[in-house]
């Protein structure tokens, strides 16, 4: 099974240090959810496992084997499927073609595989031959997820996915990234609908200013003073 | 690219350097200098139309070939005195970008890009076909230019002792100093806003088109200046001198020097005449060293060299820090306006539809003023394409938007919002280069006055943005970059703000926060139409919401009526009502 674990990862940008001291782990059977206040650096630290950043400390170990400056596309090979926030989608290509490129990294697009994504996504049905920019924006946010999916990875990196997306929409996608671990699909979550995290993860981490701070299972983060203090106690990051 | 915004100071060395050199007599050094100030200030033009207006015009070098002749043909053929032919040379630049500006100014892109030069192009044709401009064999300039007397000073212009150089220097500084002026003004703060984003620069109240055309124009008679310049120093044009290799030379000297800040045109056109002038190995190899130089700088320097000698600058010379300016959370005061009765949108019959789908179909509701109004629906109900319409971003195919009582169907984005009505967008655009505190100043720059402290800085209280406020809005994660957007749009000082799901991408606690500032805004007499998903704060700040589903609405009442509506519960609620 596969096992990704980050050690004192630190990460700098434009000359400032943004991760400082990541350490977490994730494996194939579970989903973590990675919490924190806006600008923690989730999104970072999850950029940075699927190679877009570069640590300059620290270790990004797979299955025990130094990974660090892997380039991206290796990243996926790999069985790491990255699903970033912002709805980021092929706007040229159609619908289908945007299925078509998650399918890409292990062959074609089956049947089977589309029947499964428009389960989740019945939005997506009737929109297949029509060109991704001309969806709404939490079609494409539907589209962006089900792409990673598709991938069928051994690890899904996930960056907000409730974004945008129709309380029904958000119901439903919870419940399907509940079943991944059942299909040998590990699931790093970044979400800024705690309950929601915390609904679907066994177990999580909080992050703070580029480090992470607590980790423990879902129960216990629910009911965590800094949790609290990240999600509800107000006040701008 | 940053925004030269605040550079002058540390080039104050760099321009006393530039005059000593003038005084040293050696020819080549000299000739150095001239053609290297000549192609600094062609590189000015083009910075002014693509570094600060961000339209990569290709008629730069076009543009100030019809100042060339104008000014040579007045002077000579007309025997207009040399200094008004000068002046009618770069006017004649201007006028003929006001009528190409117009003509391309709808374009963007390549596509702009594509039809300058097509302009370009049929320009130098033109020159090397008709009698008057001596065709392709080109006309001689009007000799020296007379010597200026200023009291007991002489100034002889062509000098041979480096006057011609001098008067170039000047005109460059002259230009410069122009530019950096315009830029502290509120026009120059626009033309920004444009260039980093247009459809945001509208949506606050900027007359993007307008911006555009002033961008190309001050562009044009910068390019008058170095054209009269260059006709003067080669003492003959002819029309290959303002062709296409010309303007690729133009383009890497801007480049080279650095895109978007002042000095960029001078340091690009030194080091370029350096390079040419100095590298006399000959031949092929001349060209390869050249050519070399010039990808290194490409690759190592890609902010342009004048980005990394101005850090290099501050790091000798720091600046001290700025005094942090302290403000209290201010009233999210609009204008005027307060509590009537009356609607202030009204909605009727509203359609639209694209290639087929009816995205919006037959939509009529109204808003009253200090009201909360939610939009809801399924993801793809038509709901961003709604404000689309209400914002003046999309024409609708019928029915009829009115603000205040008044139509305005026909308004664009800009003039809807300088009306009061503004909206943030779903995907959060910020003016990128610029700090999140230049992006509010712009916002607020057509807010009514207002008595008492400054509303920038209140926004920055109130919005708790004060940490953030001096960093470029690129550097804001996803909901700080939303969270802008909403202060963006409340800085313009709206009587109702359309808000694109301004909670997505938040925290419990920045909902919370979001929650609080809304009902601020509709004490304040503000109004709210408000898409979101975040139900809880739905549910409990709207007065009203309106159900969208497939273009049309489906259910309309209050926040109990329509969560127990089972249309409503079967589209888009599900479980979680």
């Amino acid at each position: 099974m596969t096992e990704l674990t980050l050690e004192g990862v630190r990460v700098r940008r434009g000359g400032a240090t943004v991760l400082h001291d990541v350490s977490l782990s994730v494996t194939g059977a579970e989903v973590v959810a990675l919490l924190g206040t806006n600008g923690a650096g989730k999104s970072t630290t999850l950029r940075t496992i699927s190679g877009l950043h570069r640590p300059y400390a620290g270790e990004i170990r797979l299955n025990g084997k130094v990974v660090n400056g892997t380039r991206p596309e290796n990243v996926v090979r790999r069985g790491i499927a990255h699903v970033p926030e912002g709805r980021q989608v092929f706007v040229g290509l159609t619908v289908r073609e945007n299925l078509e490129m998650g399918a890409r990294i292990r062959g074609r697009l089956t049947s089977a595989d589309l029947d499964r994504v428009l389960g989740l996504f019945p939005a997506l049905g009737s929109m297949l031959g029509k060109r991704a920019g001309v969806l709404s924006g939490g079609q494409q946010q539907m589209l962006a997820i089900a792409r990673g999916l598709l991938a069928r990875p051994e690890l899904l990196l996930l960056d907000e996915p409730s974004l945008g997306l129709a309380p029904k929409v958000v119901d439903q996608i919870g419940a399907a990234i509940g079943q991944l671990p059942a299909l040998g699909m590990g699931v790093l979550l970044v979400e800024q609908n705690a309950t929601l995290a915390l609904d679907v993860a066994s177990r999580g981490y909080l992050m703070t200013g580029g480090r992470t701070i607590t980790e423990g299972t879902a129960g216990e983060l629910g009911r965590s003073e800094a949790v609290r203090a990240a999600y509800f106690g107000g006040g701008p990051a | 690219m940053t925004t030269g915004l605040r550079r002058l100071p540390p080039w104050l060395g760099i321009l006393a350097l530039c005059l000593v050199v003038l005084l040293v007599p050696d020819e080549s050094t000299q000739n150095t200098l001239t053609v290297g100030l000549i192609w600094a200030l062609w590189a000015a033009s083009l910075n002014i139309t693509w570094g600060y207006g961000g339209q990569f015009s290709m008629a730069q070098v076009a543009l100030g070939g019809v100042s060339a002749y104008v000014f040579v043909i007045l002077a000579t053929r007309s025997g207009w005195p040399v200094f008004l032919a000068i002046v009618a040379g770069i006017v004649s630049a201007a006028v003929v970008s006001v009528v190409i500006g117009y003509m391309c100014l709808r374009l963007s892109g390549f596509r702009f890009a594509i039809m300058t030069l097509a302009f370009a192009l049929a320009g130098v044709g033109l020159a090397s076909s008709m009698e008057i401009t001596g065709r392709t064999t080109g006309i001689s300039a009007p000799g020296p230019w007379p010597t200026l007397r200023i009291g007991p000073l002489t100034w002889d212009l062509n000098g041979t002792d480096g006057g011609f150089t001098l008067l170039l220097l000047v005109v460059f500084l002259l230009l410069t100093g122009g530019m950096w002026l315009v830029l502290r003004t509120r026009q120059g703060r626009a033309l920004l806003a444009v260039r980093e984003d247009q459809l945001l620069a509208e949506s606050v109240g900027v007359a993007a088109r307008r911006y555009r055309v002033l961008a190309f124009v001050l562009g044009a008679v910068a390019a008058g200046v170095a054209g009269v310049c260059q006709a003067q120093y080669y003492q003959f044009i002819y029309p290959s001198l303002f062709s296409f290799s010309t303007l690729v030379t133009v383009i890497v000297v801007l480049v080279l020097g650095g895109r978007g800040l002042l000095f960029g045109p001078l340091v690009g056109g030194l080091l370029y005449a350096l390079l040419t002038n100095t590298l006399h190995i000959g031949g092929q190899f001349e060209q390869m060293i050249f050519g070399a130089a010039i990808i290194l700088l490409t690759v190592f320097a890609r902010h342009g060299l004048t980005y990394y000698l101005s850090a290099a600058v501050r790091l000798v010379l720091p600046r001290p820090p700025a005094e942090p300016v302290r403000a209290e959370p201010g009233p999210l005061a609009p204008r005027g306006g307060g509590l009537t009765d009356a609607a202030l949108l009204e909605i009727s019959g509203l359609t639209k539809a694209f290639g087929g789908v009816r995205a919006v179909d037959d939509v009529s509701f109204t808003v009253g003023s200090a009201a909360v109004v939610g939009v809801i629906g399924p993801n793809g109900a038509g709901k961003t394409s709604l404000f689309n319409l209400v914002s003046g971003f999309v024409r609708p195919d019928a029915g009829e938007v009115r603000w205040e009582g008044r139509a305005i169907t026909g308004l664009p984005a800009f003039e809807r919002s300088r009306r009061g009505l503004v909206r943030t967008f779903q995907r959060p655009r910020t003016f990128p280069a610029l700090t999140v505190r230049e992006n509010l100043v712009i916002a607020a720059e057509g807010r009514p006055a207002h008595p008492g402290a400054d509303p920038v800085e209140q926004i920055v209280a109130t919005f708790g943005l004060a940490e953030l406020a001096d960093r470029p809005a690129s550097a804001l994660s996803y909901g700080d970059a939303k969270r802008l957007g909403v202060a963006l749009a409340v800085a313009t000082g709206a009587r109702m703000v359309l808000l694109d799901e301004p909670a997505a991408g938040l925290n419990t606690g920045d909902v919370e926060l979001l929650r609080r500032d809304l009902l601020e805004l509709r004490k304040a007499g503000c109004s709210v139409l408000l898409i979101e998903h975040h139900m809880e704060l739905v549910l409990d700040v709207c007065d009203e919401i309106v159900v969208l589903d497939a273009g049309r609405v489906i259910a309309q009442g209050t926040p109990a009526e329509v969560s127990a509506h089972p249309d409503v519960i079967d589209a888009y609620l599900g479980s979680a009502r």
